[in-house]
C-alpha cells in the first residue's frame, strides 16, 4: 500500500516538473540571458576602462545637445575650469596651441598696430600744420640730419603735452605754486590735488623706501604721467601726456632748483604764506612756453 | 581784503570717532572716501571766513587731512602728521573709554609737530541723554586743561559746533 502511495508521489513529482518545464522554459531562458546581460554590465560599470569604451561613441553627441538646449548651464558649469584647461594646455601642447590662436592674435594685434599708426600719423600731421615755426624747424632738423620730417617729430617727442605744475611743500603738501596750460578749474583743485599727492608720495615712500633718501620719481596712468623732482624743502610735480622730450627732465630740474635757490630762507621758513612766492609762478610758466611748441593746445 | 594763509590740519582720532562724518559737509571735496581706507588719508580743504586780530583781517584754507582712526590706543599712519599746523582730536562721546588713547594720540601729535595747536571735539552729542552730558563735558575740559587747549562739543548729525571747531583752531593758530 505505501509502495503504491511513493509510486504515485514520484510519478506526480515528475509530471509536475514536466509542466513546469514546458510552462516556463522560455522564461528562465530570458531570465538567464538577462542577468548574464546585467553581470555584464555590472562588470562594465565598474571598470574604468570599459565604461569610457562604451561611451566614447556618444559624449559628443551628449555634449553637443547639452550646449544646444542649455548653453548658459553649461558655460556656468564649465567656466571655472577654463582657465585652468588652458593653462595646462598651454603648458603640455604649447606649439599647437600657438597654431590655434594664431589667426586669431595675429589679426588683433595687426589692427591694434593699424589703428595706432593711424592715430599717430593723424596726430603728426595735426601737430605739423598747427604753427609754422614747427613746420620750419622740422624742415630744418630734418635736412641736417637727413631723416624724414615724421622721424624728427617723433624724436621730438611730439606726442608731449606738458598739462599742470605743482610747487608743494614737501611736509605739509601745501601748494606753494601751480601753473596750468588753461583752465581756471584746475587752479581750484591744484590744492587738494598737491595735498594728495604729497599722501601718495608719503605712502609709497613708507610702503617701498629702503631709506629715506629714496623718493617716488614717476606716476603713470595710461598716456598720462607725473614726473616729481624732489628737492630739500619742495616737491616740483609735472604732469604731462604722451612721451618727454630727451631735455625735459632736465630743465623740469633745472627749474626746481633755480626756484629753490631763489627762496630757500622762505622756504625753509614757511608757515603757509603763500603770498611770499609770487615771483614762482612766472619762472613756471617759463617751462610751459619752452615747450608749447611740442603742441601744448591739443589736448 | 583779508590775506589768505594755507595751513595743514590733522583729524585724528579712535576709529568710529565720527571724524568725516563731522567734517564732509563744510568741506571742499574731490576724492572718495576710499582713500581713507586704502592709503589711509583723504585731503580736503576748507576755506574759513576772515578772522579778525588786532585790526588786521586773515584768512585760513585750511588743507584737513583726514587720517585713519587708530583703534585701541594703536597708532598708524604717523607719516602724515608732519608738518601740520594743528588738528582737530575728535573722541567720540559714546565711548568715554577711548578718552585715555586720545590722551596718548595727543602726545605724539604734539611731540612730533612742535607743540601747534589743538582742539579736542566731543563728538556725537545728539546720541548723549542731557543728565550724561554735563560730566562728559567736564572729562573733556580736564583733558584740554592738561594741553591748555579749548575742548567743544559737536554732533556731525546736527551740525552742531563744527565750524566753531575749526574756527577756534584758526583763533588759536593766531595766538
Amino acid at each position: 500500500m505505501s509502495k503504491n502511495r511513493d509510486l504515485i508521489n514520484v510519478t506526480n513529482d515528475q509530471a509536475f516538473e514536466q509542466l513546469k518545464a514546458l510552462l516556463l522554459s522560455d522564461d528562465w531562458k530570458n531570465f538567464s540571458e538577462i542577468r548574464d546581460q546585467v553581470e555584464s554590465l555590472a562588470k562594465e560599470v565598474h571598470d574604468k576602462d570599459q565604461l569610457i569604451e562604451m561611451l566614447d561613441p556618444i559624449i559628443a553627441d551628449l555634449l553637443d545637445r547639452k550646449i544646444h538646449e542649455s548653453r548658459s548651464e553649461m558655460a556656468e558649469a564649465l567656466a571655472p575650469i577654463m582657465g585652468d584647461a588652458i593653462k595646462r594646455q598651454i603648458e603640455d601642447a604649447k606649439e599647437d596651441m600657438v597654431d590655434a590662436l594664431y589667426p586669431i592674435i595675429g589679426r588683433m594685434v595687426t589692427k591694434a598696430i593699424n589703428e595706432a599708426m593711424k592715430k599717430l600719423i593723424e596726430e603728426i600731421n595735426s601737430r605739423i600744420q598747427q604753427a609754422a615755426n614747427t613746420r620750419f624747424m622740422i624742415f630744418v632738423k630734418s635736412k641736417v640730419f637727413k631723416i624724414q620730417p615724421a622721424e624728427v617729430v617723433l624724436a621730438d617727442g611730439v606726442l608731449f603735452c606738458l598739462e599742470e605744475l605743482f610747487l608743494i611743500e614737501k611736509k605739509s603738501g601745501l601748494l606753494i605754486g601751480y601753473q596750468s596750460q588753461n583752465n581756471d578749474q584746475s587752479e581750484k583743485n591744484a590744492h587738494i590735488l598737491g595735498g594728495m599727492l604729497t599722501a601718495i608720495r608719503q605712502f609709497v615712500n613708507d610702503a617701498f623706501a629702503k631709506d629715506e633718501k629714496s623718493n617716488l620719481i614717476e606716476i603713470q596712468h595710461e598716456d598720462h604721467n607725473i614726473r616729481i623732482d624732489t628737492a630739500r624743502y619742495t616737491v616740483l610735480a609735472a604732469v604731462y601726456r604722451g612721451i618727454s622730450p630727451h631735455d625735459f627732465q632736465d630743465n623740469l630740474h633745472g627749474l626746481h632748483h633755480r626756484i629753490h635757490n631763489r627762496y630757500y630762507r622762505r622756504l625753509r621758513d614757511f608757515k603757509g604764506e603763500t603770498s611770499e612766492f609770487q615771483g614762482v609762478s612766472p619762472v613756471m610758466k617759463r617751462l610751459f612756453q619752452k615747450y608749447r611748441h611740442h603742441g601744448s593746445n591739443n589736448k | 581784503m583779508a590775506q589768505i594763509i594755507n595751513k595743514k590740519i590733522c583729524l585724528l582720532g579712535e576709529y568710529g570717532a565720527g571724524k568725516t562724518s563731522m567734517i564732509r559737509r563744510f568741506v571742499f571735496d574731490l576724492f572718495s572716501d576710499d582713500y581713507i581706507t586704502t592709503i589711509g588719508v583723504k585731503v580736503t580743504e576748507k576755506v574759513l571766513p576772515p578772522i579778525e586780530r588786532e585790526n588786521k583781517l586773515q584768512q585760513f584754507r585750511f588743507m584737513i587731512w583726514d587720517i585713519a582712526g587708530s583703534e585701541e590706543g594703536k597708532i598708524k599712519h604717523e607719516n602724515y602728521w608732519m608738518g601740520a599746523s594743528g588738528a582737530l582730536i575728535v573722541t567720540d562721546l559714546c565711548r568715554p573709554k577711548t578718552f585715555s588713547c586720545t590722551s596718548s594720540l595727543i602726545e605724539k601729535f604734539l611731540a612730533l609737530n612742535n607743540n601747534p595747536p589743538i582742539v579736542i571735539v566731543g563728538n556725537k552729542t545728539d546720541l548723549i541723554p542731557l543728565t550724561e552730558l554735563n560730566s562728559l563735558e567736564t572729562t573733556l575740559q580736564e583733558m584740554a586743561h592738561t594741553y591748555r587747549c579749548p575742548a567743544l562739543l559737536t554732533s556731525a548729525k546736527t551740525g552742531q559746533q563744527v565750524e566753531e571747531s575749526f574756527i577756534r583752531l584758526a583763533q588759536c593758530m593766531m595766538e
